[in-house]
């Protein structure tokens, strides 16, 4: 086990700029999650640290040493591919022990065997072990490539969206299970997906890539609630992140949030940048309420349309020139009808409308609540 | 209220012992669509859902003309359209690969079918679908620069401007990314009720089918397993199958035994004794011997409490996924070898086997039964204010006798 | 009401609605009614090429079995007999030069397919997963080898075969085959190395093994139906050669296809011994391509694709 570090990596792939300098630094014995969209540059850091790709320019250490020029297998790292890499000529036996045959990592075959029923116990694939990969499901492939991965010392794990090729139901389910596979948890780990729960499901910290910069690096809390910029933001969640475009105005009680068309009004209390800036609110559908609610600010709109969502339902309101997403308990809601629904002002986020970058809203939450009417109105006036 | 007032004639759908029978050298025959009967009522829509293979694609196909069918009828306001080419049985398709023709601009696209028929109003037809569908400023654009969600608006689009009696949507939205996918199906759904089009969807995705459909039709293996409105389908699934492929998280389902000496519960294992009031009245449980069932529960119909609550079952956390929407834990029950997943509130925090307690609402408690899968109908004596964020009362109870 | 359906959805072949634009598939399931009539036209037509293909193999056959005196005077009724395999092998007592002529063949060809392998696995590999300097124009330089007429080269060649004693010689031989197996192989098989994912290889070099080892343990024996059709296909080639041993070759070295026609050379010409020799000739090739053929028709068509 070690620490990895990534002290400003870049890779030029020609004229593309697939990482665009990169820090990083992953504490010894974390799981670290790099999120981002393909494209984003999460593989392209995996390969990296594994020296399957040289950096352009950059550092790679790992447990303090710069492995940045040292050949894959001395750097003690074990990989796990998204297409699971299976050797298809031998059973599934022989692909785990294979590691555990190498130059590098041999151990007597008595000894492969014990630890072999050991990770395949864990993962419950015992029964396949005489199989060939081409007689697996997706799910049990998976759980191969896990334990070949699982079965060998490693200092750091690579993991590049094992979960990716896996039905909906089946992630969930193995999400669980890795995140309770004690192997996984106590190894320093750095785990790609384009998957937002299993971002929040298992990184101990999180980093949002786009387009290979790092946007935002931070516990789960820390990005939901406080996300660097509209980008992060819109990367969690489902149904998206409601974004409404406004700008900050001047009211009796502080300054406050009006949207575009003066439809949406919110109090923000102490924001840092003057009136008139254009910004945009975001409010996530889960923290919206249909009525009204004390302490909240209400805002009337003509429902568009109604979906149910299992227990819940799933609520699109026209508030204005503005479309909003809410999930609600299931309850009757007819389409083209008038509600009212509850913002709760200390759940927005406020960006900057250009930049996209998060402004902190100024702390008090409970006065801002208080203060929800009067900027209604003020806003009204304006 | 609809673009098709000017016609004639009802526009009802039915499906009656539709069947598709595939040779296949060495399998004998395959009966990819196994007889099914199914209506759907003028401006319906019907999401026909299935996981791959299931031959939802197969009826789709058989509806648009593009397969014959081995038996059965199709109607369309009551008069068979089974022998009918498919440009003749006024049902339109959009497909999931889109099949838009790239040389052609997204105008002439739209207006293809009526050029080549010698419509007359072709372009002036294409432009109003197209304000309709708010795609008006991509008209003169060519496919190749339109992203995933506006290629699926002037599939749409190249659909609906002959005003079909029938419309059959092909997977509209799995080509579309998450917040495309958002926005695109709620403008379908809004777009189908304005529009009133009789319309069949067909898709693998459970959530879309819910979102979407007035009335949800599940497949499986060539069979129609239930048909019901999103709610009823949710609410009540008529078999194992359904309970388990709508939903999401998808429903707990742990095998039980209802044992003669009491049969007031269901074991779940030698120590895990889930009492269900009413469950005696069990029609199906005849003579009163030992009988296997699976018991039912969707993670977001069980509450949490603590470990020491005498009527709670005890669990241990298996695991905990603080989702920041929802909280999600997974859990062992003694002696259960499946895992239970319940969703729980956002805050909730939970360390890998700490001991919790779960209760369990009987009246969101499906039985079905082991061998044939089918649902068991009891009436569980039911909380006098069924309502859904209140805790119950305890109704399950932890035994630790063997 | 089901029976009536069958040809039905022929009609949507020729009208052309976008809402319907699956059209090849309504038409594929309206072939499917009439596709016995298409399927014994099909075996019939095989039938006939097949005819027309083996005819000079049937023919070479009845050649070799006829005697001597009968050559130009009959088709197809004659007196066969074995006197024509028996002078070609020299078991009739009269002794002959084709055992060691078919042995020259064997060795010659063995050894340059061996000898291409050795080195075209490895270049196959290395054109397959790394792009470097002058990589593509030393591809096409290989594979333009074999455009070359073998004609145009063969002069300098024996001028400079007979100065540094290769003439005569299997090694001189070989190492000139090398221009007919090399770029065959390299060719196939690095279009079979282009269809392994790399992540195989990099799956095995985090596990521990170095990329030589990744290569020959991984790799290679993933490509073993490319191995089998390439080396066949190489051999065949290098085993009919003809214009080089005919010219880089004395009485030493020479090998089967040049030593058949030695029949013809004499006052009369033995076709028969001809169309025997070339029958016995004809034997290895054969039994390999039998042995070898469980990877060879995936491999041929997986080759003929992509290289």
């Amino acid at each position: 086990m070690a620490s990895l570090a990534l002290r400003g990596v870049r890779k030029e792939y020609g004229k593309l700029v697939a990482l665009a300098g990169l820090d990083l630094e992953v504490g010894d014995g974390e799981f670290f999650v790099l999120l981002g969209p393909s494209g984003a540059g999460k593989t392209t850091t995996l390969k990296c640290v594994a020296g399957l790709e040289a950096p352009t320019r950059g550092r790679v250490e790992i447990g303090g040493r710069d492995v940045t020029d040292a050949e894959p297998n001395t750097r003690h790292v074990a990989m796990a591919f998204e297409n699971y890499a299976l050797y298809p000529q031998q059973t599934v036996y022989d692909n785990i022990a294979f590691p555990l045959r190498s130059p590098r990592y041999r151990v007597a075959p008595e000894t492969a065997q014990v630890r072999i029923e050991r990770v395949t116990e864990t993962l419950g694939i015992g029964h396949l072990l005489r199989r060939m990969p081409r007689e697996l499901s997706g799910g049990q492939r998976q759980r191969v490539a896990l334990a070949r991965v699982l079965v060998r010392p490693a200092d750091v794990l690579l993991l590049d969206e094992p979960l990716s090729h896996l039905d909906a139901k089946l992630r969930a389910a193995m999400r669980a299970e890795l995140k309770s596979l004690g192997d996984l948890q106590s190894t320093t780990s750095l785990y790609v997906t384009h998957d937002y729960q299993e971002a929040l499901a298992l990184g101990d910290r999180i980093a949002v890539l786009r387009a290979g910069e790092l946007v935002q690096v931070g516990t789960r809390e820390e990005i939901w609630h406080r996300p660097a910029d509209a980008f992060v933001a819109r990367s969690f969640g489902q149904p998206g992140i409601n974004m409404v475009p406004g700008e900050v105005v001047d009211t009796p009680v502080g300054r406050g949030f009006r949207s575009r068309d003066g439809a949406i009004a919110l109090p923000l209390g102490a924001v840092p940048v003057p009136p008139g800036t254009a910004v945009e609110a975001g409010l996530r559908p889960r923290d919206l309420v249909l009525g009204e609610r004390p302490g909240m600010l209400a805002v009337t709109g003509r429902v568009y349309v109604v979906e149910p969502l299992g227990r819940q339902l799933e609520v699109t309101i026209d508030v204005g020139a503005q479309r909003i997403a809410l999930v609600t308990p299931r309850e009757r809601v007819e389409p083209d009808s008038l509600v009212t629904l509850s913002v709760p002002p200390a759940r927005l986020i406020l960006f900057d409308g250009t930049t996209g970058v998060r402004i902190p809203v100024g702390g008090g939450a409970p006065e801002a609540v208080v203060a929800a009417d009067a900027v209604t109105e003020v806003a009204g006036r304006v | 209220m609809s673009e098709r007032n000017g016609r004639s004639g009802a526009r009802d759908l039915a499906l009656d012992g539709l069947q598709k029978v595939f040779r296949r050298r060495g399998q004998g025959e395959v009966a990819a669509v196994a007889g099914i009967d199914l209506d759907v009522a003028e401006g319906e829509l019907l999401g026909l859902l299935g996981p791959s293979g299931c031959g939802k694609s197969t009826t789709l196909r058989m509806i648009a003309g593009l397969e014959a069918p081995s038996g059965g009828d199709i109607r369309i306001g009551g008069a068979s359209i089974v022998g009918r080419p498919p440009h003749r049985r006024d049902v339109a398709v959009a497909f999931e690969n889109y099949a838009l023709y790239p040389p052609l601009t997204v105008a002439e696209n739209i207006a293809f079918g009526m050029r080549a028929r010698k419509e007359p109003d072709a372009a002036a037809r294409a432009r109003e679908v197209a304000e309709r569908l708010g795609i008006v400023d991509l008209l003169g654009r060519k496919p190749g620069a339109l992203s995933s969600g506006q290629k699926q608006r002037v599939s749409l689009a190249r659909a609906i401007v002959r005003r079909p009696s029938v419309l059959l949507l092909d997977e509209p939205l799995s080509h579309l990314d998450a917040a495309e996918r958002d926005q695109t199906r709620r403008e379908l759904k809004r777009l189908q009720r304005e529009t009133g089009y009789t319309t069949v969807l067909v898709t693998h995705d459970q959530h879309e089918a819910l979102s979407l459909a007035d009335r949800v039709a599940v497949m499986d293996a060539g069979r129609l397993l239930q048909v019901g409105t999103p709610d009823e389908v949710y609410d009540a699934p008529a078999n194992r199958f359904v309970a388990d492929f709508v939903g999401e998280p998808r429903m707990n389902l742990l095998a039980g035994r209802i044992l003669p000496g009491t049969p007031t519960g269901v074991f779940l294992s030698d120590q895990v004794h889930l009492l269900l009031p009413g469950l005696a009245g069990l029609p199906e449980h005849g003579a009163g011997g030992e009988r296997a069932v699976i018991v039912g529960i969707r993670p977001q119909d069980i509450r949490l409490g603590p470990a020491a609550d005498p009527g709670a079952l005890p669990a241990t956390v298996f695991a905990h996924e603080p989702l920041q929407e929802v909280g999600r834990l997974t859990l062992t029950l003694p002696g259960v070898a499946t895992r239970i997943v319940v969703e729980t509130h956002h805050d909730l925090v939970a360390a890998r086997d700490e001991a919790v307690g779960l209760r369990f609402d009987p009246a969101r408690t499906h039985l079905f039964d082991a061998e044939t899968g089918e649902r068991l109908a009891w009436s569980p004596n039911r909380p006098q204010n069924p309502s859904p964020s209140a805790p119950s009362r305890p109704l399950s109870r932890a035994t630790s006798s063997s | 009401m089901a029976v009536q359906q069958e040809s039905q959805p022929i009609a949507a072949e020729r009208t052309s609605t976008p809402g319907i634009a699956v059209r090849p598939e309504a038409a594929v399931a309206a072939e499917r009614s009439g596709s016995r009539w298409g399927e014994m036209a099909l075996n019939g037509l095989t039938i006939l090429y097949f005819l027309f293909a083996l005819f000079p193999l049937v023919w070479m056959l009845l050649l070799s079995l006829k005697p001597q005196e009968q050559l130009f005077t009959t088709y197809f009724r004659f007196s066969p007999t074995l006197a024509a395999y028996r002078e070609v092998l020299g078991t009739g007592g009269g002794g002959s030069d084709f055992l060691r002529f078919f042995l020259n063949s064997l060795i010659v060809a063995v050894g340059a397919v061996l000898i291409s392998l050795l080195v075209g696995v490895p270049a196959a590999y290395a054109f397959a997963r790394w792009k470097f300097l002058g990589g593509e124009s030393l591809l096409f330089t290989l594979l333009s080898f074999r455009f070359a007429p073998e004609l145009m080269v063969i002069i300098p060649l024996l001028v400079i075969y007979r100065r540094i004693g290769l003439f005569d010689t299997h090694l001189g031989l070989i190492w000139v085959y090398q221009l007919i197996t090399l770029p065959l192989i390299v060719w196939i098989l690095r279009s079979y190395f282009q269809d392994l994912t790399p992540e195989l290889e990099q799956s095995a070099l985090l596990d521990g093994y170095n990329r030589v080892q990744a290569f020959v343990k991984v790799a290679v024996p993933l490509i073993r139906p490319g191995l089998a059709a390439a080396g066949l296909l190489a051999f065949i080639f290098a085993w009919n050669s003809f214009v080089f041993p005919f010219a880089l070759t004395g009485s030493n070295a020479q090998t089967v296809t040049v030593g058949s026609l030695s029949f013809l050379g004499g006052a009369t010409p033995r076709y028969n011994l001809t169309a025997a020799a070339a029958l016995i000739a004809l034997v290895p090739p054969l039994l390999l391509a039998l042995s070898i053929q469980r990877f060879l028709v995936r491999g041929l068509t997986f080759g003929a694709v992509k290289g």
